[in-house]
């Protein structure tokens, strides 16, 4: 997989995850908040659950004339119990849990109290017409009873007022069944009582027994309300919630696990990818050996043909040279030859008188000698030589041969100078003479000068400086044939000095040629930078020497005024 | 640990404080009938994106019934039929009770099958006598072209027009719809010549017969359950109003059978017909059967008058929205 790739994936998987872990806990319940809440409304539903106790009761004692507030209570405390079961305790929420069982069985309560509660009301309701009706309608029976001296039936009648009403009151002593039976035993006093009795008589059973039955229904329901364990379960129904709480909190664990996994994986992608960065680094190390080799070839390659080309140029320059060269030795050579004739000339002169002193010699060795034939030979002999004409003679001949020997001499060193410029290896450090070394390249320049006036200003008592011979004169060569060429071919003039600048000796060669423009000026140093057409230079020259000049720790300064002229001027260290 | 010492010592504040609250309430009027509220907490722009929605026949399943169609708004919220008229002219086993002031009922319907007045207005439209539509998200799609509909409901409750935002606009619309002022409660907050001496007399008979054990509170009714012939069997009489079962229906509980929510009288006068089967056609005969099924007794006639003038004394103002 490419690298990039691997990255983009990692920064995705980052990203999932993270938000994957955002999106969790986001939907982590807020536990304080949610504590707090539930807390409350608990503590509501618990107000309001003794709230209806407490407004049953008042009812039941008549306290309240009606059930507003009651019914406000109660339907306060259902919306309550709803809001929990549609908030937190929601049964998608809680389902299969503790929370769940208590809460259901909290509900149920809830819903059985209401319902206790409503028929508390209707039972409530009625029982307190009857048992103000009850008493009514039964004095009014025992006045007719006792009318009609119905003592029994009038007893019977205020014991069932009494009875009942103290039943509904406050309870009574007498047994239930004893109380219920009333309603019968009065039905029962129709057939003894007067006719017009008897619509009262059915009221007073009716509501006797209506009474008797709505008391104990409503006690019965107003004790189960003040008994129903509401208030008694919400101490469980919140130990509840609290346990559904730290469940809740085990999936705040799983958040944590879930992070711990986020950051474990994203540790190991980033291994992954330190370690992808690790081989490609390795990878590099070794591909920059790779290019750092490539380079060292291709520098070896072009110092090599930087070297030939240098070569090359010297080449050039020997052409150039060559015919300087030529021109150079064909004079000495020219007389040199001449002088030879001449001398082979005077020598056939004295060819004769040689001969004769040959004679001469073998007659004065002969035993039987002759004075007068020796005589004779030796007035022949002054004859022969009185004969040679005096440019003959053998000191004129001495000096022809002088003069061609110094003639050899001079193409000697010439020949001289051409090996030493052909050598290409550096030599090593010499001292070197600055103005004998101007003076060998003027000798050697003689030809690309031609025409062209030399002034020389050089410096007599100058320091040694340490080089080597034949590169510094490659250096003026180049430098002068540059000058040559900036220059007029009849009118130009080239100026030589030299001076001893601190611990530099400077050599300037100054011309009055066309000069060098600035933006050529920056480049003149440039390999291969050259102004003239093409063919006729290789470029080179200059920085060739700018390059010798910097092996030799020194300076290669040039300035030029178009129009004017250029001075080069090249520093080189003293020798130490 | 759920703060059972504190929840204790406020529980027991409370109470403290409600006696103390009941007790001034009760200085400050023992009376079993209260006034009813002059002035009530409303949205108003939900309200009337309720009254919209009370009157647009598009909620029943051929465009021919609203909600006014059986609560006559411009009577008294009720309607003259003895049952109701729904879609396709299907007859209901049930009269329409005034939808005036029964945001004050403690539950809806005549057997408050209904806790309050947006769980019962979801009821209407899908019962297929009544308005007919098959389903809520037909409802739905009905007006979901409706501009005004969808702004108004995205403006009031940031959603679409859904189910509940219908119920809700509607239940607080009709939560708009008190009569407050009538001679009564004007009487009860010291008026003493807002009503006449029968009417007096009648509020005196009430209470002393015991109707006020069952008609009592702010809306004199509409505050408990109670047995359709408490003290005599209902069948006795023969206007079959012993036929409905009532909450029995809902509950299921053998005392339920034939209980119904005691009916707030507050209007008793201006909408009869009668009882939860609309059979008996006057307030006389209605009283009457009252006072031998539910008081077992028997009263004179012109106490009965006296009580029937009273019930005229409760009778309020229209309401201001409708
Ligand atoms: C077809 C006639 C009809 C239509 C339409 C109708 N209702 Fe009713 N309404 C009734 C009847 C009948 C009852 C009594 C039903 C019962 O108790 O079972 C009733 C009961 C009620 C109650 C209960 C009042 C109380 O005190 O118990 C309210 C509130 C109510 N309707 C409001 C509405 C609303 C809101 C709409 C429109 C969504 C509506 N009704 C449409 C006939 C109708
Ligand atoms: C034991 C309770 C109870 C008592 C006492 C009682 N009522 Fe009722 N009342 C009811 C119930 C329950 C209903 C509804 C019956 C039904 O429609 O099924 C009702 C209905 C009525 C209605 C009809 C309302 C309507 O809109 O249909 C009137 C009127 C009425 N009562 C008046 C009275 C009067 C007057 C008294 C006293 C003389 C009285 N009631 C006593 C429980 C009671």
């Amino acid at each position: 997989m490419k690298n990039s790739l691997l990255f983009a994936l990692i920064l995705l998987i980052a990203a999932i995850g993270g938000l994957g872990l955002l999106y969790l806990g986001s939907n982590l319940p807020d536990n304080d908040l949610a504590n707090r809440n539930v807390n409350a409304q608990l503590l509501k539903i618990d107000n309001l659950d003794s709230s209806v106790n407490e407004l049953s009761l008042r009812s039941r004692a008549n306290l309240d004339t009606n059930y507003d507030l009651l019914v406000r209570s109660t339907v306060a405390l259902e919306r309550a119990v709803s809001d929990l079961s549609l908030g937190y305790f929601n049964q998608e929420k809680i389902s299969g849990s503790l929370l769940e069982t208590r809460f259901n069985s909290f509900k149920a309560t809830a819903e059985i109290k209401s319902d206790q509660v409503e028929d508390f009301k209707s039972h409530n309701s009625v029982l307190r017409n009857s048992e103000k009706y009850a008493p009514m309608v039964g004095s009014q029976l025992s006045l007719i009873a006792r009318e009609n001296a119905l003592l029994d039936v009038e007893n019977l009648y205020r014991q069932a007022v009494i009875d009942t009403l103290e039943f509904a009151k406050q309870g009574s002593t007498k047994p239930v069944g004893e109380v219920s039976g009333y309603a019968d035993r009065i039905s029962q006093t129709e057939s003894v009582m007067p006719q017009d009795a008897a619509i009262k008589i059915l009221e007073f059973s009716k509501h006797v027994s209506t009474a008797i039955d709505a008391k104990q229904k409503t006690d019965g329901y107003l004790g189960q309300i003040l008994n129903s364990s509401l208030s008694d379960q919400i101490e469980d129904l919140y130990n509840a919630w609290s346990l559904w709480q730290s469940e809740q909190d085990n999936s705040q664990k799983v958040l944590q696990y879930c992070t711990i996994a986020y950051v474990a994986t994203m540790l190991a992608l980033i291994g992954v990818l330190a370690f992808r960065l690790r081989s490609l680094y390795n990878n590099l190390d070794q591909e920059v050996d790779a290019k750092a080799k490539e380079i060292k070839v291709a520098y070896e390659n072009l110092h090599s043909s930087e070297r030939k080309l240098q070569q090359s140029e010297k080449m050039a320059s020997l052409g150039q040279l060559v015919a300087g060269v030529a021109h150079e030795i064909n004079t000495p050579l020219g007389y040199i030859s001449s002088n030879i004739d001449t001398i082979k000339l005077k020598l056939n002169k004295m060819v004769p008188v040689l001969n004769k002193v040959e004679e001469l010699s073998d007659a004065a060795s002969n035993p039987s000698r002759e004075k007068t034939a020796l005589n004779t030979l030796l007035k022949e002999q002054i004859v022969a030589f009185r004969k040679i004409d005096a440019g003959s003679k053998p000191e004129r001949i001495n000096t022809l041969l002088k003069d061609s020997t110094e003639g050899l001499l001079e193409i000697k060193s010439i020949v001289d100078s051409l090996t030493n410029f052909s050598h290409v290896e550096d030599g090593p450090l010499q001292e070197v003479d600055v103005n004998e070394r101007i003076s060998s390249t003027l000798k050697m320049c003689a030809n690309v000068v031609g025409d062209r006036k030399i002034i020389t200003n050089l410096s007599d008592d100058l320091p040694m400086v340490s080089g080597v011979h034949n590169q510094i004169l490659q250096v003026f060569t180049n430098i002068i044939t540059n000058a040559a060429h900036a220059t007029d071919a009849q009118q130009g003039v080239i100026t030589v000095e030299t001076a001893l600048k601190d611990s530099d000796v400077e050599i300037a060669f100054i011309d009055n040629g066309s000069g060098i423009d600035d933006e050529s000026l920056t480049r003149v140093l440039d390999p291969f930078f050259t102004t003239k057409e093409v063919g006729e230079g290789t470029g080179l020259g200059l920085s060739i020497a700018h390059q010798i000049v910097d092996a030799h720790k020194g300076e290669l300064n040039i300035s030029s005024t178009v129009g004017e002229g250029t001075r080069v001027a090249v520093l080189l260290p003293v020798s130490v | 640990m759920f703060q059972k010492g504190f929840l204790r010592q406020l529980g027991v504040l409370t109470v403290a404080v409600l006696g103390v609250t009941l007790s001034t309430v009760k200085a400050q009027s023992g009376e079993p009938i209260q006034p009813l509220p002059t002035n009530i907490k409303i949205n108003d722009s939900i309200a009337a994106l309720g009254k919209q929605l009370f009157f647009d026949k598009r909620l029943s399943v051929d465009d021919t019934i609203s909600c006014a169609s059986c609560h006559d708004i411009d009577g008294w919220g009720a309607e003259a039929k003895s049952v109701s008229e729904g879609v396709k002219k299907q007859l209901g086993e049930r009269n329409s009770p005034t939808v005036f002031n029964s945001g004050l009922n403690f539950k809806q319907f005549w057997d408050g099958r209904a806790d309050d007045l947006s769980h019962q207005a979801s009821g209407p439209v899908v019962n297929p006598i009544e308005m007919g539509m098959p389903s809520w998200d037909k409802v739905l799609e009905k007006l979901e072209g409706d501009q005004e509909y969808q702004k108004a409901a995205n403006q009031l409750f940031g959603s679409a027009l859904t189910k509940d935002v219908i119920v809700e606009a509607i239940a607080e619309y009709e939560k708009t719809l008190l009569t407050p002022n009538s001679p009564f409660d004007r009487y009860l907050k010291g008026d003493a010549g807002a009503i006449s001496d029968v009417q007096k007399k009648g509020y005196e008979l009430f209470k002393s017969y015991g109707c006020v054990s069952c008609h009592q509170g702010m809306n004199v009714g509409g505050n408990m359950f109670q047995k359709f012939g408490v003290l005599e069997d209902i069948a006795m009489n023969d206007r079959s109003l012993s036929n409905d079962l009532g909450r029995y229906m809902v509950t299921n509980n053998e005392w339920d059978k034939r209980v119904f929510k005691v009916p707030s009288l507050r209007l008793a006068t201006k909408t009869a017909p009668y009882f939860h089967n609309g059979s008996v056609p006057t307030i006389e005969e209605a009283v009457d059967i009252m006072i031998k099924f539910q008081l077992g007794r028997s009263v004179p006639q012109q106490d009965r008058d006296a009580i029937i003038k009273f019930l005229e004394s409760l009778v309020g103002e229209k309401p201001k929205g409708s």
